[in-house]
């Protein structure tokens, strides 16, 4: 995309200014008139100390940020990076801000918030942590991150997302843009956490160098008004990504939408969507491969257990061939628990509630062979909490 | 502990499917049930078990002197009864360890469990999913080692030997032989004699025919059985009957 960085808020603007009956985006720019707020930004600290998180937005405003600018990595504001228009070739790369309202809002009111990072060829970095807090009720949170990795390199990030309890009526919006180069390794986790108040619009775009590999992990298990997440990877020659999603939604929305498209040789990618509802939870997944790329191979796996019949579940596996030599493949069910499995379990020695935690817990465990020990540990203690709450 | 039965009529999915077992099996006993495909042995022991499907309609279950003729499955694991199954459930997101993680949290270490796990070569299925893609004989060695690990002071044993190989037929009976000498109580459900003659002590053959025991005797009882097969002990219970 040929597009400056600044026309992106000119473009946001007119399309934005043609919506103007879509209510729930009035609604959302009038907030975002009203609340201005400057970043507040913290000195440079050193790589270790980015372990930790190294930026965390609190409603509008970063409250902390750790600068880096090594041989290695580059960690650094967005704003300045579109300011001093360094290195801006891969802000707005892989998004338009005219392609969805939620994207407008973000160039037009987002003031570039959010972080950009670098990391340079043969660097490994990670995991590296992103934290969004909403405290505020009202808040409307806009995020924009673009993280770049270097033929070469690596990257892991783990981005938490929570809500205090008493923020009511939040929106957080984000897009997250990563480009990552030949022969590199994208990790990404991210974990949501929010109220039974928030309104969540996502959207996650990966572009995927030859013989790359990207590995993202999405965790929910809170209840949520309304989750919209979007994933978007386009993988060139000999690229390959696995993406594991799961949900366990109980009251509210959730949609979630995640897309490859295999656009080199050889090019593959693996879906994995695992749900649980339950609370009257309405649960949407739609997976898509689209093959276009020359031996390109997917396969996509939706299983879904509702946990009580007030709740939905709609899983949507799609499957697109451009070429005859291709090889696309999908499993999808949605069932409870088979009775045969409880029985087992009971009859050594399980009760009926923790025979059901223990085959939780096994459906909804991902495979983090791939994921670093770190990070291991956290997805384990998301899954425990999960597995906790889901106790009857 | 001892195990007494007292005219158990049992149904499932509306059928009836036990009609009137009495058996006792008394503390540290080795008790063995042969009979043709169908007679009922598995739902006997799913019924002494607790399997809810198994509808009891008539009859009682007596573990020590106390009636468990309702309580739950996990329940009767819990006062030391445990069944080791003739079919296991694929189960192919929980992984062996897990389970046996949960039961060593639940019922501790016992002696006949660890030295179960050596003979059984427990280690090489540990990382592996419940009996998923197993071959018969690691199944039954697994479902033995797990039945095991809920440290049962009684055990039902539902066709440990069937599908196996003679190697993992010699492991099987070793550990079989380990949990009699033990005194632990025993009910062992088989189609074969080889199992039996492995065994350092069995104190009484029964046969089940129908729903019914129709024999019961004792060791020599089964060579016998097993030679001149069931039709004709089986045939004398219709006869009986009408
Ligand atoms: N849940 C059930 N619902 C209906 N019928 C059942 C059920 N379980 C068992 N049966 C029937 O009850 C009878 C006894 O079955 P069971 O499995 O107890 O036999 P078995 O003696 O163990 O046979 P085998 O030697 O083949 O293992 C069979 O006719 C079987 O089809
Ligand atoms: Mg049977």
């Amino acid at each position: 995309m040929s597009r400056s960085v600044r026309d992106v808020e000119k473009i946001a603007e007119e399309y934005l200014s043609k919506l103007s009956s879509n209510g729930e985006i009035r609604e959302i720019i009038a907030r975002l008139e009203i609340s201005r707020r400057e970043p507040h930004i913290e000195p440079t600290c050193s790589i270790e100390e980015v372990g930790r998180a190294f930026y965390s937005l609190v409603d509008s405003s970063i409250e902390k940020f750790s600068y880096v600018d090594t041989s290695s990595l580059i960690i650094r504001p967005l704003k300045e990076i579109v300011i001093e228009e360094k290195d801006v070739e891969n802000v707005w790369s892989l998004a338009a801000p005219d392609e969805d309202p939620h994207l407008a809002l973000i160039a037009k009111y987002g003031d570039n918030r959010g972080a950009y990072v670098r990391v340079r060829s043969g660097s490994k970095i990670g995991p590296v942590r992103t934290c969004y807090v909403t405290k505020l009720t009202g808040t409307v949170q806009l995020v924009h991150n673009v993280y770049v990795v270097e033929d070469d390199a690596e990257l892991q990030v783990l981005s938490t997302c929570t809500s205090s309890r008493d923020a009511l009526d939040i929106y957080h919006i984000s897009l997250t843009e990563v480009i990552v180069g030949r022969n590199s390794r994208f990790t990404m986790i991210m974990y949501h956490n929010w109220n039974e108040t928030t309104k969540l619009w996502s959207s996650l775009r990966v572009s995927a160098g030859p013989e790359s590999r990207i590995v993202l992990i999405y965790v929910t298990h809170s209840p949520i008004e309304k989750a919209y997440d979007q994933v978007i990877v386009r993988l060139s020659e000999n690229a390959s990504a696995t993406s594991s999603s799961v949900i366990y939604g109980r009251r509210g929305r959730y949609h979630t939408e995640t897309t490859t498209i295999l656009e080199g040789r050889n090019a593959s990618s693996i879906l994995i969507s695992r749900m649980l509802s339950a609370e009257k939870a309405r649960i949407e997944s739609v997976s898509k491969i689209v093959a276009r790329g020359e031996g390109s191979r997917g396969h996509i796996e939706c299983l879904g257990v509702p946990l009580d019949d007030s709740s939905i579940i709609t899983s949507v596996p799609i499957l697109e061939a451009h070429r005859t030599d291709v090889q696309l493949s999908h499993e999808a069910a949605i069932g409870k628990f088979s009775e045969e499995e409880i029985t087992y379990l009971t009859t050594k020695g399980l009760d009926e509630n923790e025979a059901m935690q223990l085959l939780i817990r096994g459906f909804v465990s991902i495979d983090l062979e791939e994921v670093p020990p770190t990070l291991r540990k956290v997805v384990e203690r998301i899954v425990d909490e999960l597995v906790r709450r889901s106790a009857v | 502990m001892s195990l007494i039965i007292e005219d158990l009529h049992v149904e499932s999915s509306g059928r009836e499917i036990l009609r009137g077992i009495d058996l006792e099996v008394k503390e540290g006993e080795t008790h063995i049930i042969v009979g043709p495909n169908g007679a009922g042995k598995s739902s006997l022991l799913y019924t002494i078990a607790g399997i809810p499907k198994y509808v009891v309609k008539k009859g009682r279950i007596i573990l020590n002197s106390e009636d468990i003729t309702r309580l739950q499955p996990h329940e009767r694991v819990r006062r030391g009864l445990c069944l080791m199954h003739q079919f296991q459930p694929q189960i192919k997101t929980i992984k062996v360890s897990d389970l046996e993680n949960i039961l060593i949290s639940k019922f501790g270490i016992n002696e006949l469990a660890v030295k179960a796990r050596e003979i059984l070569e427990i280690d090489n299925l540990r990382n592996r999913y419940l009996f998923t893609n197993m071959s018969g004989g690691e199944r039954k060695r697994l479902e033995l080692y797990l039945t095991l690990l809920t440290n049962p002071k009684i055990v039902l044993l539902d066709e440990p030997d069937s599908g196996v190989d003679v190697d993992s037929l010699v492991k099987i009976s070793e550990v079989i032989n380990l949990i009699i000498s033990s005194s632990l109580t025993c009910i062992l459900v088989t189609h074969r004699g080889d199992i039996v003659n492995m065994l350092r002590k069995v104190d009484r053959v029964h046969v089940m025919c129908n729903g019914k025991i129709v024999e019961s005797n004792g060791k020599d009882m089964l060579d016998r059985v097993l030679k001149s097969g069931f039709r004709k002990i089986c045939e004398r219970l219709r006869d009986k009957r009408e």
